[in-house]
């Protein structure tokens, strides 16, 4: 039984990547040579070199070629390899350190670095902040335990380490930590201390001045012959470079995740640029670039925003706006309220007659026709010797307003319902996952268990749970798609496949929830028991999730579904 | 509060002891770290005769960080603005904790000896400056003589 399960869940795994595979390539076929369309142009930003010759990592997914990296991976590979290449190939007279502050200086493009080394060398190194080719170098860089009088912190040391570099502005290695420190918030090359002297720290030695503590270098760290990719300086010059290369990497936007991804290579690129108009309104959300950080979390490279499918970008920041601005609120107090006709004031009103005074400038009016209310005399309630249309036009207006505000709110509250489930489900999760743990453990003690266990056993859990957070999150952005979706035939079987989803959802939830339910206290045997339903409503989930994108993505290519956004 | 660097203490006693001509730095009594200062308008210049109140605050990095100076007497120039503030280069990317408290005060010194219009921080003031010089001098003066002038104070 169990090995059956296993087996299963291995085939669950393939069949899931198989199927993204074959959607690729169906909607490849599917979507016309003439059908340009998506794509954030990149033309115009210079990519880093050799970013697409390794294919270790890559993947290919729908429309999309990227991969993920960490911070470490991309400081090794774009920066310390690179200068390695530069020592190995074109320059191989300079040394490490200097090709690093030069390709710092030139912003990591090794081209620029080479094209200014051999256009006017002696100018290039003044500007990168190195010394004349022929300086002295003696006496320079550290000095350990010395007798030192240090003109930064006025302080006198009978035994201190003290830093310069080969101008010989000599300062305490205490002052020289904090510099660096300081210094290194905005990631640029860090200068000497001392006032109009450009000359640059290299890059391990500002790792080897923040190891200082009490007055003294940490040795290990000065002994590096080269700076790796821990290095604190390297770090933030790759955050700046990230941040100024937006259109190719990103930051996975899940809270305390460090993967970032890179976008190699996506379908239609720049093929938008002559019809901003278009993609502005993009209807083809099959090359919407979905891409997964190694942690397996999924979210949108264009937007930065979690896997937002069915919907395309446009219509989630639309969503997003609406969301956050306090538009409804005046939605909602126009649907409710009357304005005083003399100052304008919003009025409630909560019972009583129809004689109104407002309570701000005390003007007394009818609230059935607006007007004074002394044009009614004592003839109460006799609003019809002015126009009736005009009433029943005011009235037509207010009712279509409360109509909007009632849909919004309809979808708005689904949207948030699954959204903070989600929340609830991660909560969950948690306990079960922690209960197996220890279920695990006690197992694994028995001298003589009773069931051939294993770790891997419960590996389907994560697949469930896995599953089950991503299929909310779809169903979560299905009602923001319908928010905005005109009234049609397929419509309404769009909304027949999201109720479908929205079953096999609730279903696994359910079934977690037992799990979880404090009365049973064999939950651990409940889990094994009921392994085959999970799994199978996990693949379920997955099936009606993806078949809901393609209902989505197909309605819309066709001109069958359509959006309202006036 | 920790307590003062070594550094501030030594700045603080030189700038009593041996002060800059035309330059007064006293520290705050409640707060060691507040300076009152007070810069003599340059002879050459528009704002000559006039006494200048600023106020100068270390903050917690200094020296790795430059002092915050503001002036407190309304200025008409072109790279002080409003609200005080002085655009000089020493006071952010060219800082250096080689500089100290009375470097810096001689630079703003320098400052008001030479305007300079063509890195403004005070559009307007820098536009008029450029448009038609004498003009700004002109109202440089009057400033000076209505706001900063000894005898008023």
């Amino acid at each position: 039984m169990s090995d059956q399960g296993d087996d299963y869940s291995f085939e669950f795994e393939d069949s899931d990547e198989n199927s993204l595979v074959d959607s690729a390539l169906s909607s490849d076929d599917r979507d016309s040579e003439n059908e340009f369309t998506g794509g954030a142009s990149s033309t115009n930003v210079r990519t880093l070199p050799s970013s697409s010759n390794s294919s270790e990592g890559v993947v290919i997914k729908n429309s999309i070629v990227y991969k993920p990296w960490t911070l470490k991976d991309f400081i090794q590979k774009f920066f310390l390899d690179e200068a390695i290449s530069l020592k190995e190939m074109q320059l191989p007279q300079c040394d490490i350190d200097e090709l690093l502050i030069m390709l710092h200086y030139k912003n990591w493009q090794k081209e620029d670095v080479i094209n200014d080394y051999y256009d006017d060398l002696e100018r290039f190194r003044t500007r990168c902040g190195l010394p004349e080719i022929q300086s002295n170098k003696k006496d320079s860089g550290l000095l350990l335990g010395t007798r030192f009088s240090c003109l930064i912190c006025v302080e006198d040391y009978d035994n201190i380490d003290t830093y310069s570099l080969s101008c010989h502005h000599r300062y305490c290695i205490n002052c020289y930590q904090k510099y660096v420190d300081v210094s290194n918030r905005n990631g640029q090359l860090i200068r000497c201390i001392q006032s109009n002297c450009n000359l640059s720290i290299p890059h391990k030695d500002v790792s080897t001045l923040q190891s200082a503590s009490n007055g003294h270098i940490l040795e290990s760290e000065a002994k590096k012959p080269v700076p790796d990719s821990s290095n604190k300086l390297l770090a933030q010059a790759a955050k700046n470079y990230i941040e100024t290369h937006k259109n190719i990497w990103k930051w996975c936007p899940a809270p305390d995740c460090n993967f970032l991804t890179q976008l190699i290579d996506r379908k239609y690129e720049d093929k938008d640029k002559e019809n901003p108009i278009k993609y502005e309104k993009d209807l083809d959300i099959s090359d919407v670039p979905i891409v997964t950080c190694p942690n397996n979390h999924q979210f949108c490279h264009d937007c930065q925003y979690e896997n937002h499918l069915p919907c395309p970008c446009w219509i989630v920041k639309l969503w997003i706006k609406k969301c956050e601005d306090d538009s409804e609120t005046a939605n909602w107090i126009q649907a409710n309220t009357q304005s005083c006709p003399k100052c304008g004031t919003s009025i409630e009103k909560n019972g009583g007659c129809n004689h109104m005074s407002c309570f701000k400038c005390g003007f007394e009016f009818c609230w059935i026709c607006l007007s004074s209310w002394k044009e009614h005399g004592s003839s109460y309630y006799k609003c019809n010797r002015f126009n009736p249309e005009e009433v029943e036009a005011v009235k037509k207006v207010q009712q279509s307003r409360r109509l909007t505000l009632q849909r919004y709110l309809h979808f708005y509250k689904r949207f948030a319902v699954h959204e903070s489930s989600m929340e609830g489900d991660k909560k969950m999760i948690e306990k079960v996952d922690h209960k197996m743990n220890l279920f695990m453990e006690e197992e694994s003690k028995k001298k003589h268990p009773d069931r051939n266990l294993s770790w891997a056993n419960i590996q389907f859990l994560h697949d469930a749970i896995r599953s089950l957070t991503n299929g909310r999150k779809t169903l979560k952005w299905t009602y923001c798609f319908a928010f905005y979706l005109a009234k049609s035939n397929f419509a309404e079987i769009f909304e027949q496949m999201q109720d479908y989803l929205n079953k096999v959802v609730e279903d696994l939830s359910l079934i977690f929830e037992e799990l979880n339910n404090k009365k049973n206290k064999n939950n651990s045997d409940i889990i094994i028991k009921r392994k085959k339903e999970i799994i199978n409503l996990s693949d379920l989930i997955v099936k009606r999730q993806n078949l809901l994108i393609e209902c989505a993505q197909s309605g819309l290519n066709q001109g069958l579904l359509y959006f309202e956004t006036s | 509060m920790a307590a003062l660097p070594k550094r501030i203490i030594k700045e603080t006693e030189r700038l009593v002891s041996d002060p800059v001509p035309g330059i007064t730095a006293t520290p705050s009594e409640d707060n060691l770290r507040y300076f009152h200062v007070t810069i003599e308008g340059p002879s050459a210049s528009p704002y000559a005769g006039g006494l200048f109140k600023l106020e100068l605050y270390l903050p917690d990095d200094y020296p790795m960080c430059a002092p915050k100076v503001r002036f407190l007497t309304k200025i008409y120039h072109p790279n002080i603005d409003k609200l005080g503030r002085i655009c000089l280069d020493v006071l952010k990317d060219n800082w250096s904790p080689a500089l100290q408290i009375r470097t810096i005060l001689l630079s703003i010194q320098a400052l008001l000896a030479a305007p300079n219009p063509d890195d403004p921080l005070a559009n307007d003031v820098a536009e008029d400056w450029k448009k038609d010089e004498q003009a700004a001098i002109k109202m440089a003066q009057e400033w000076t003589a209505k706001y900063a002038s000894t005898s008023s104070q």
